[in-house]
Protein backbone atom coordinates (compact mmCIF):
# COMPACT_ATOMS: atom_id res chain seq x y z
CA UNK A 1 0.00 0.00 0.00
CA UNK A 2 1.03 3.78 -0.84
CA UNK A 3 0.94 6.49 1.23
CA UNK A 4 0.65 9.59 -0.21
CA UNK A 5 1.40 13.10 1.45
CA UNK A 6 -0.94 15.23 0.13
CA UNK A 7 0.91 18.25 1.00
CA UNK A 8 4.14 17.66 -1.03
CA UNK A 9 2.24 16.02 -3.74
CA UNK A 10 2.19 18.41 -7.25
CA UNK A 11 0.09 16.34 -8.98
CA UNK A 12 2.22 15.65 -11.94
CA UNK A 13 1.14 12.16 -12.51
CA UNK A 14 4.12 10.43 -13.58
CA UNK A 15 3.55 7.27 -10.60
CA UNK A 16 0.68 6.51 -12.88
CA UNK A 17 2.51 6.26 -15.42
CA UNK A 18 4.80 3.71 -13.16
CA UNK A 19 2.43 1.84 -11.88
CA UNK A 20 2.51 -1.86 -13.37
CA UNK A 21 -1.13 -2.74 -11.88
CA UNK A 22 -3.03 0.28 -12.44
CA UNK A 23 -3.40 0.83 -9.19
CA UNK A 24 -3.19 4.51 -8.62
CA UNK A 25 -5.64 7.10 -10.14
CA UNK A 26 -4.93 10.72 -10.14
CA UNK A 27 -8.22 12.47 -9.24
CA UNK A 28 -9.03 15.85 -9.08
CA UNK A 29 -8.87 15.48 -5.59
CA UNK A 30 -4.93 14.26 -5.46
CA UNK A 31 -3.95 11.17 -6.07
CA UNK A 32 -5.54 7.86 -4.62
CA UNK A 33 -4.61 4.75 -4.59
CA UNK A 34 -6.70 1.48 -4.41
CA UNK A 35 -5.14 -0.72 -2.41
CA UNK A 36 -6.61 -4.05 -3.45
CA UNK A 37 -4.71 -3.73 -6.55
CA UNK A 38 -1.32 -2.16 -5.23
CA UNK A 39 1.56 -4.80 -4.38
CA UNK A 40 3.75 -2.26 -2.83
CA UNK A 41 6.41 -2.32 -5.31
CA UNK A 42 7.59 0.87 -4.42
CA UNK A 43 8.46 2.23 -8.03
CA UNK A 44 5.72 5.23 -8.05
CA UNK A 45 7.73 6.29 -5.11
CA UNK A 46 11.18 5.87 -6.65
CA UNK A 47 9.95 8.05 -9.43
CA UNK A 48 8.25 10.80 -7.30
CA UNK A 49 9.73 14.10 -7.81
CA UNK A 50 9.60 15.69 -4.09
CA UNK A 51 9.14 12.42 -1.67
CA UNK A 52 4.88 12.45 -1.34
CA UNK A 53 4.88 8.83 -1.72
CA UNK A 54 5.71 6.26 0.66
CA UNK A 55 5.06 2.51 1.16
CA UNK A 56 3.83 1.06 3.70
CA UNK A 57 3.97 -2.55 4.43
CA UNK B 1 -25.15 24.28 -20.94
CA UNK B 2 -24.64 20.66 -20.86
CA UNK B 3 -23.05 17.73 -22.29
CA UNK B 4 -25.60 15.40 -24.13
CA UNK B 5 -26.03 11.78 -24.40
CA UNK B 6 -24.14 10.97 -27.10
CA UNK B 7 -20.87 12.33 -29.77
CA UNK B 8 -19.20 11.02 -32.13
CA UNK B 9 -15.93 11.72 -30.63
CA UNK B 10 -15.20 11.96 -26.73
CA UNK B 11 -11.42 13.62 -26.57
CA UNK B 12 -10.34 13.35 -22.91
CA UNK B 13 -7.76 16.37 -21.79
CA UNK B 14 -7.64 19.81 -23.31
CA UNK B 15 -3.92 20.15 -23.58
CA UNK B 16 -2.57 20.89 -27.00
CA UNK B 17 -2.87 17.36 -28.39
CA UNK B 18 -6.31 16.61 -27.01
CA UNK B 19 -7.45 20.68 -28.45
CA UNK B 20 -6.03 19.79 -31.55
CA UNK B 21 -7.85 16.34 -32.21
CA UNK B 22 -10.91 18.22 -31.11
CA UNK B 23 -10.47 20.69 -33.30
CA UNK B 24 -9.67 19.00 -36.32
CA UNK B 25 -12.89 15.89 -35.51
CA UNK B 26 -14.56 19.64 -35.20
CA UNK B 27 -13.96 20.79 -38.70
CA UNK B 28 -14.30 17.47 -40.11
CA UNK B 29 -18.28 17.45 -38.98
CA UNK B 30 -18.32 15.35 -35.97
CA UNK B 31 -19.80 16.40 -33.21
CA UNK B 32 -17.15 16.24 -30.47
CA UNK B 33 -16.94 16.26 -26.76
CA UNK B 34 -13.53 17.79 -25.36
CA UNK B 35 -13.01 17.09 -21.25
CA UNK B 36 -10.59 18.65 -19.12
CA UNK B 37 -10.17 17.15 -15.72
CA UNK B 38 -9.08 20.49 -13.89
CA UNK B 39 -10.76 23.32 -13.43
CA UNK B 40 -8.11 25.40 -15.60
CA UNK B 41 -7.21 24.72 -18.61
CA UNK B 42 -3.17 24.82 -19.13
CA UNK B 43 -2.18 25.38 -14.82
CA UNK B 44 -0.66 23.84 -13.27
CA UNK B 45 1.74 23.89 -15.81
CA UNK B 46 4.42 20.81 -15.71
CA UNK B 47 6.84 22.28 -18.83
CA UNK B 48 9.86 24.26 -19.05
CA UNK B 49 7.36 26.49 -21.94
CA UNK B 50 10.19 26.35 -24.91
CA UNK B 51 9.15 25.52 -28.24
CA UNK B 52 11.95 25.89 -30.81
CA UNK B 53 11.68 27.49 -34.62
CA UNK B 54 11.76 24.09 -36.32
CA UNK B 55 8.58 22.65 -33.48
CA UNK B 56 6.65 25.70 -34.44
CA UNK B 57 6.85 25.30 -38.22
CA UNK B 58 5.87 21.72 -37.90
CA UNK B 59 3.07 22.77 -35.94
CA UNK B 60 2.00 24.73 -39.13
CA UNK B 61 0.63 27.53 -36.93
CA UNK B 62 1.62 31.15 -36.32
CA UNK B 63 2.77 32.42 -32.57
CA UNK B 64 -0.15 34.92 -30.89
CA UNK B 65 1.88 37.39 -29.19
CA UNK B 66 0.07 36.92 -25.66
CA UNK B 67 1.17 33.27 -25.86
CA UNK B 68 4.99 34.08 -26.08
CA UNK B 69 6.63 35.07 -22.84
CA UNK B 70 9.75 35.55 -24.23
CA UNK B 71 11.85 35.14 -27.78
CA UNK B 72 15.00 33.31 -27.68
CA UNK B 73 17.68 34.15 -29.91
CA UNK B 74 20.79 32.17 -28.19
CA UNK B 75 21.65 28.65 -26.69
CA UNK B 76 24.51 28.10 -24.03
CA UNK B 77 25.32 24.45 -23.38
CA UNK B 78 27.66 24.09 -19.95
CA UNK B 79 29.68 20.92 -20.24
CA UNK B 80 29.77 19.67 -16.44
CA UNK B 81 33.23 22.04 -15.94
CA UNK B 82 31.11 24.94 -16.56
CA UNK B 83 32.96 25.38 -19.98
CA UNK B 84 30.22 26.15 -22.38
CA UNK B 85 29.34 26.99 -26.05
CA UNK B 86 27.31 29.53 -27.21
CA UNK B 87 25.30 29.52 -30.27
CA UNK B 88 24.12 32.30 -31.74
CA UNK B 89 20.87 32.53 -34.50
CA UNK B 90 20.58 35.37 -37.16
CA UNK B 91 16.74 35.95 -35.50
CA UNK B 92 14.14 34.35 -33.40
CA UNK B 93 15.05 30.54 -32.92
CA UNK B 94 12.13 29.80 -30.28
CA UNK B 95 9.78 31.38 -27.78
CA UNK B 96 9.19 30.87 -24.26
CA UNK B 97 5.35 30.18 -24.22
CA UNK B 98 2.90 31.42 -21.40
CA UNK B 99 1.40 27.56 -21.09
CA UNK B 100 -1.85 28.84 -19.57
CA UNK B 101 -2.89 31.34 -22.13
CA UNK B 102 -1.47 29.26 -25.49
CA UNK B 103 -3.51 25.82 -23.99
CA UNK B 104 -6.56 28.22 -23.10
CA UNK B 105 -6.43 28.80 -26.83
CA UNK B 106 -6.27 26.02 -28.10
CA UNK B 107 -9.17 24.75 -26.35
CA UNK B 108 -10.95 27.84 -27.44
CA UNK B 109 -9.93 26.95 -31.28
CA UNK B 110 -11.73 23.46 -30.73
CA UNK B 111 -14.49 25.31 -29.24
CA UNK B 112 -14.83 27.58 -32.52
CA UNK B 113 -14.92 24.55 -35.04
CA UNK B 114 -17.69 23.59 -32.73
CA UNK B 115 -16.47 21.31 -30.15
CA UNK B 116 -17.94 21.32 -26.85
CA UNK B 117 -15.25 21.92 -24.65
CA UNK B 118 -16.11 21.51 -20.77
CA UNK B 119 -13.21 21.99 -17.76
CA UNK B 120 -13.89 20.67 -14.89
CA UNK B 121 -15.32 17.48 -16.04
CA UNK B 122 -13.44 14.24 -15.62
CA UNK B 123 -13.65 10.80 -16.57
CA UNK B 124 -14.72 7.65 -14.13
CA UNK B 125 -14.56 5.14 -16.44
CA UNK B 126 -14.99 3.50 -19.55
CA UNK B 127 -15.92 0.58 -21.44
CA UNK B 128 -16.28 -1.05 -24.82
CA UNK B 129 -19.81 -1.75 -25.13
CA UNK B 130 -21.71 -2.50 -28.64
CA UNK B 131 -19.09 -1.51 -30.82
CA UNK B 132 -19.29 1.94 -29.15
CA UNK B 133 -17.66 3.59 -25.94
CA UNK B 134 -19.46 4.16 -23.10
CA UNK B 135 -18.10 7.25 -20.81
CA UNK B 136 -18.43 7.80 -17.20
CA UNK B 137 -18.10 11.70 -16.53
CA UNK B 138 -18.21 13.44 -13.54
CA UNK B 139 -19.53 17.05 -14.59
CA UNK B 140 -20.60 19.65 -11.82
CA UNK B 141 -20.39 17.28 -8.92
CA UNK B 142 -23.17 15.22 -11.50
CA UNK B 143 -22.40 11.66 -12.75
CA UNK B 144 -23.56 10.35 -16.07
CA UNK B 145 -23.00 8.03 -19.06
CA UNK B 146 -22.22 9.76 -22.30
CA UNK B 147 -21.63 7.52 -25.70
CA UNK B 148 -19.38 8.31 -28.60
CA UNK B 149 -18.61 6.33 -31.65
CA UNK B 150 -14.36 6.46 -30.53
CA UNK B 151 -12.52 7.86 -27.33
CA UNK B 152 -9.35 10.02 -27.74
CA UNK B 153 -6.98 9.25 -24.96
CA UNK B 154 -5.34 12.58 -24.17
CA UNK B 155 -5.10 12.94 -20.96
CA UNK B 156 -1.47 13.08 -20.00
CA UNK B 157 1.38 11.30 -18.34
CA UNK B 158 -1.25 10.05 -15.99
CA UNK B 159 -3.36 9.02 -18.44
CA UNK B 160 -5.45 5.93 -17.42
CA UNK B 161 -7.78 6.03 -19.88
CA UNK B 162 -6.23 3.77 -22.80
CA UNK B 163 -5.02 0.61 -20.17
CA UNK B 164 -9.26 1.17 -19.44
CA UNK B 165 -10.02 0.21 -22.81
CA UNK B 166 -6.94 -2.09 -23.05
CA UNK B 167 -3.65 -0.90 -23.89
CA UNK B 168 -1.09 -0.86 -21.70
CA UNK B 169 0.91 2.29 -22.22
CA UNK B 170 3.09 2.05 -18.64
CA UNK B 171 6.26 3.24 -18.63
CA UNK B 172 9.03 1.77 -17.51
CA UNK B 173 11.03 4.07 -14.30
CA UNK B 174 14.17 4.28 -16.80
CA UNK B 175 12.43 5.92 -19.33
CA UNK B 176 10.53 8.29 -17.63
CA UNK B 177 12.55 11.33 -16.28
CA UNK B 178 11.48 12.74 -12.90
CA UNK B 179 11.31 16.30 -13.49
CA UNK B 180 11.21 19.73 -10.83
CA UNK B 181 11.31 23.41 -11.65
CA UNK B 182 10.73 25.95 -9.88
CA UNK B 183 9.10 29.63 -12.22
CA UNK B 184 11.92 32.16 -10.66
CA UNK B 185 11.88 35.78 -10.35
CA UNK B 186 14.57 38.61 -9.62
CA UNK B 187 16.82 35.94 -10.85
CA UNK B 188 20.78 37.49 -12.98
CA UNK B 189 19.88 35.82 -16.47
CA UNK B 190 21.00 36.32 -20.16
CA UNK B 191 16.72 36.89 -21.64
CA UNK B 192 17.59 36.04 -24.67
CA UNK B 193 19.55 33.03 -24.35
CA UNK B 194 18.41 29.38 -22.74
CA UNK B 195 20.81 27.42 -21.47
CA UNK B 196 21.56 23.80 -21.16
CA UNK B 197 23.77 22.54 -18.07
CA UNK B 198 24.59 18.65 -18.49
CA UNK B 199 26.28 16.78 -15.11
CA UNK B 200 26.02 13.67 -14.38
CA UNK B 201 26.47 14.07 -10.83
CA UNK B 202 24.09 16.94 -10.28
CA UNK B 203 21.13 16.25 -12.83
CA UNK B 204 21.66 12.36 -12.96
CA UNK B 205 20.43 11.13 -15.81
CA UNK B 206 18.56 14.33 -17.71
CA UNK B 207 19.91 18.13 -17.68
CA UNK B 208 19.48 21.08 -16.13
CA UNK B 209 18.11 24.29 -17.76
CA UNK B 210 17.13 28.07 -17.11
CA UNK B 211 14.38 29.20 -20.30
CA UNK B 212 14.03 32.92 -19.50
CA UNK B 213 10.76 34.49 -19.17
CA UNK B 214 11.19 38.03 -19.11
CA UNK B 215 14.48 40.27 -18.41
CA UNK B 216 14.59 39.07 -14.39
CA UNK B 217 12.30 35.80 -14.72
CA UNK B 218 12.75 32.35 -16.08
CA UNK B 219 11.77 28.69 -15.90
CA UNK B 220 14.70 26.61 -14.00
CA UNK B 221 13.85 22.92 -13.60
CA UNK B 222 15.65 19.61 -14.27
CA UNK B 223 14.92 16.16 -14.99
CA UNK B 224 16.67 13.35 -13.76
CA UNK B 225 16.82 9.45 -14.35
CA UNK B 226 16.74 6.03 -12.38
CA UNK B 227 19.03 4.40 -12.35
CA UNK B 228 21.52 7.03 -11.89
CA UNK B 229 19.31 9.01 -10.07
CA UNK B 230 20.26 8.65 -6.07
CA UNK B 231 17.70 11.30 -4.43
CA UNK B 232 14.50 13.60 -5.41
CA UNK B 233 14.55 15.66 -8.62
CA UNK B 234 13.32 18.68 -6.27
CA UNK B 235 16.69 17.83 -3.73
CA UNK B 236 19.03 18.05 -6.98
CA UNK B 237 17.20 21.08 -8.09
CA UNK B 238 17.47 22.63 -5.11
CA UNK B 239 21.65 22.14 -4.37
CA UNK B 240 21.57 23.35 -8.60
CA UNK B 241 19.92 26.66 -8.05
CA UNK B 242 22.30 27.26 -5.10
CA UNK B 243 25.64 26.73 -7.25
CA UNK B 244 23.96 29.17 -10.00
CA UNK B 245 25.24 33.01 -8.99
CA UNK B 246 22.34 34.53 -10.81
CA UNK B 247 19.63 32.50 -9.18
CA UNK B 248 20.69 31.64 -5.77
CA UNK B 249 19.13 34.93 -4.59
CA UNK B 250 16.17 34.97 -6.38
CA UNK B 251 12.41 34.36 -6.00
CA UNK B 252 10.37 31.47 -6.60
CA UNK B 253 6.86 32.35 -7.82
CA UNK B 254 5.69 28.58 -8.90
CA UNK B 255 7.04 25.27 -7.98
CA UNK B 256 6.73 22.57 -10.58
CA UNK B 257 6.77 19.09 -10.98
CA UNK B 258 6.70 16.75 -14.18
CA UNK B 259 7.46 13.57 -15.58
CA UNK B 260 8.63 13.26 -19.02
CA UNK B 261 8.32 9.79 -21.03
CA UNK B 262 11.57 10.36 -22.64
CA UNK B 263 11.55 6.72 -24.18
CA UNK B 264 9.39 3.79 -25.09
CA UNK B 265 8.17 4.79 -28.00
CA UNK B 266 4.46 2.67 -28.56
CA UNK B 267 4.46 1.22 -31.79
CA UNK B 268 0.90 1.18 -30.69
CA UNK B 269 -1.21 3.90 -30.22
CA UNK B 270 -4.48 2.43 -31.15
CA UNK B 271 -7.28 -0.15 -30.17
CA UNK B 272 -11.03 -0.49 -31.80
CA UNK B 273 -12.64 2.82 -30.65
CA UNK B 274 -9.48 4.60 -29.17
CA UNK B 275 -6.92 6.79 -30.58
CA UNK B 276 -3.92 7.90 -27.99
CA UNK B 277 -2.37 11.12 -28.23
CA UNK B 278 0.91 13.23 -26.89
CA UNK B 279 2.02 12.52 -23.13
CA UNK B 280 -0.03 9.76 -22.75
CA UNK B 281 1.28 7.77 -25.79
CA UNK B 282 4.49 9.02 -25.33
CA UNK B 283 4.69 11.65 -28.17
CA UNK B 284 8.05 13.56 -26.71
CA UNK B 285 11.50 14.29 -27.85
CA UNK B 286 13.44 11.88 -26.59
CA UNK B 287 16.91 13.77 -25.86
CA UNK B 288 15.49 17.33 -24.68
CA UNK B 289 11.95 15.99 -23.72
CA UNK B 290 9.88 18.72 -25.47
CA UNK B 291 6.18 17.38 -26.38
CA UNK B 292 4.30 21.06 -27.32
CA UNK B 293 4.45 20.46 -31.16
CA UNK B 294 4.75 16.56 -30.58
CA UNK B 295 1.61 16.19 -28.95
CA UNK B 296 -0.35 19.08 -31.75
CA UNK B 297 0.77 17.17 -34.73
CA UNK B 298 -0.16 13.77 -32.99
CA UNK B 299 -3.69 15.53 -32.35
CA UNK B 300 -3.66 16.49 -35.95
CA UNK B 301 -2.82 13.35 -37.07
CA UNK B 302 -4.97 11.63 -34.75
CA UNK B 303 -7.88 13.81 -35.77
CA UNK B 304 -7.40 13.45 -39.10
CA UNK B 305 -7.89 9.83 -38.99
CA UNK B 306 -10.73 9.86 -36.93
CA UNK B 307 -13.03 12.34 -39.15
CA UNK B 308 -12.01 9.36 -42.30
CA UNK B 309 -12.60 6.40 -40.16
CA UNK B 310 -16.55 8.59 -39.46
CA UNK B 311 -17.30 8.39 -43.24
CA UNK B 312 -15.89 4.39 -43.25
CA UNK B 313 -18.37 3.81 -40.50
CA UNK B 314 -15.31 1.57 -39.07
CA UNK B 315 -13.61 2.40 -35.61
CA UNK B 316 -11.29 -1.12 -35.98
CA UNK B 317 -7.82 -1.00 -34.31
CA UNK B 318 -7.29 -2.21 -38.16
CA UNK B 319 -8.62 0.98 -39.63
CA UNK B 320 -7.31 3.62 -37.18
CA UNK B 321 -3.71 1.58 -37.22
CA UNK B 322 -3.20 4.47 -40.38
CA UNK B 323 -2.39 6.99 -37.04
CA UNK B 324 0.28 4.66 -36.20
CA UNK B 325 1.74 4.57 -39.58
CA UNK B 326 1.52 8.33 -40.26
CA UNK B 327 2.94 9.37 -37.14
CA UNK B 328 5.96 6.03 -37.64
CA UNK B 329 6.57 7.97 -40.38
CA UNK B 330 6.53 11.55 -39.86
CA UNK B 331 7.94 11.53 -36.05
CA UNK B 332 8.25 8.21 -34.61
CA UNK B 333 11.65 6.76 -37.03
CA UNK B 334 13.22 10.15 -36.23
CA UNK B 335 12.57 9.52 -32.41
CA UNK B 336 14.16 6.53 -32.47
CA UNK B 337 17.07 7.98 -34.18
CA UNK B 338 17.26 10.42 -31.43
CA UNK B 339 17.01 7.77 -28.92
CA UNK B 340 20.03 6.77 -29.98
CA UNK B 341 22.12 9.61 -29.30
CA UNK B 342 20.55 10.67 -26.28
CA UNK B 343 21.58 6.60 -25.27
CA UNK B 344 25.09 7.61 -26.32
CA UNK B 345 25.27 10.64 -24.30
CA UNK B 346 23.77 8.89 -21.00
CA UNK B 347 26.62 6.61 -20.57
CA UNK B 348 29.19 9.41 -20.39
CA UNK B 349 30.82 10.53 -17.75
CA UNK B 350 31.53 14.05 -16.65
CA UNK B 351 35.29 13.42 -17.40
CA UNK B 352 33.78 12.18 -21.10
CA UNK B 353 31.60 15.47 -21.42
CA UNK B 354 34.25 17.80 -20.59
CA UNK B 355 36.37 16.38 -23.23
CA UNK B 356 33.47 16.36 -25.81
CA UNK B 357 32.63 19.85 -25.44
CA UNK B 358 36.85 20.69 -26.04
CA UNK B 359 36.45 19.81 -29.22
CA UNK B 360 33.37 20.46 -31.06
CA UNK B 361 32.55 24.29 -32.34
CA UNK B 362 29.08 25.82 -32.40
CA UNK B 363 28.54 24.29 -36.00
CA UNK B 364 28.72 21.01 -34.85
CA UNK B 365 26.64 21.48 -32.01
CA UNK B 366 24.44 23.09 -34.34
CA UNK B 367 24.15 19.98 -36.23
CA UNK B 368 23.89 17.61 -33.30
CA UNK B 369 20.88 19.47 -31.98
CA UNK B 370 18.99 19.35 -35.03
CA UNK B 371 19.66 15.62 -35.41
CA UNK B 372 21.32 16.60 -38.69
CA UNK B 373 23.71 14.14 -38.87
CA UNK B 374 25.92 12.43 -36.03
CA UNK B 375 28.36 11.52 -38.17
CA UNK B 376 30.80 13.99 -36.58
CA UNK B 377 30.07 13.48 -32.95
CA UNK B 378 30.56 9.79 -34.06
CA UNK B 379 34.05 10.63 -35.48
CA UNK B 380 35.04 12.88 -32.54
CA UNK B 381 34.15 9.57 -30.19
CA UNK B 382 36.29 7.18 -32.00
CA UNK B 383 38.95 9.02 -31.06
CA UNK B 384 39.11 7.92 -27.40
CA UNK B 385 39.27 4.27 -26.21
CA UNK B 386 36.38 4.11 -24.36
CA UNK B 387 34.48 6.01 -26.37
CA UNK B 388 34.57 3.63 -29.52
CA UNK B 389 31.39 1.41 -28.02
CA UNK B 390 29.50 4.52 -27.54
CA UNK B 391 30.79 6.20 -31.07
CA UNK B 392 29.57 2.67 -33.14
CA UNK B 393 25.93 3.54 -31.54
CA UNK B 394 25.50 6.65 -33.29
CA UNK B 395 26.98 5.16 -37.00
Amino acid sequence: MIEVDKSLCLRCGGCVATCPKSALTLTEHGLECDKDKCVSCGKCAQFCPVGALKVKK
Amino acid sequence: MKIEDRYDVIVVGAGPGGSRAAEVCAKGGLKTLCIEKRGEIGAPKRCAEGLSKSARERMGIELKPSWVSQVITSARVYAPNRKSIRLDYEGPEGWILERKVFDKDLAKEAARAGAKVMAKAELLGVKREDGEVKARISFHGKEREVSASIMVAADGVESKTARMLGLDTTMPLGEICSGAQFEMTNVKIDPDCIDFFFDQEMTPGGYFWIFPKGHDSANVGLGVRKPWSKKLAMEYLEEFVKNIEGLKDGSVVEVNAGAIPVGQLLENMVKDNLVVVGDAAHQVNPIHGGGIAEAYIGGTLAGETIVEAAKAKDFSEKFLSRYNERWWEQRGNRHKKILKLRQALESMSNEDLNWIVDYLDEEDIKKISKGASFAKLAQLLIKKPKLIMIAKKLM
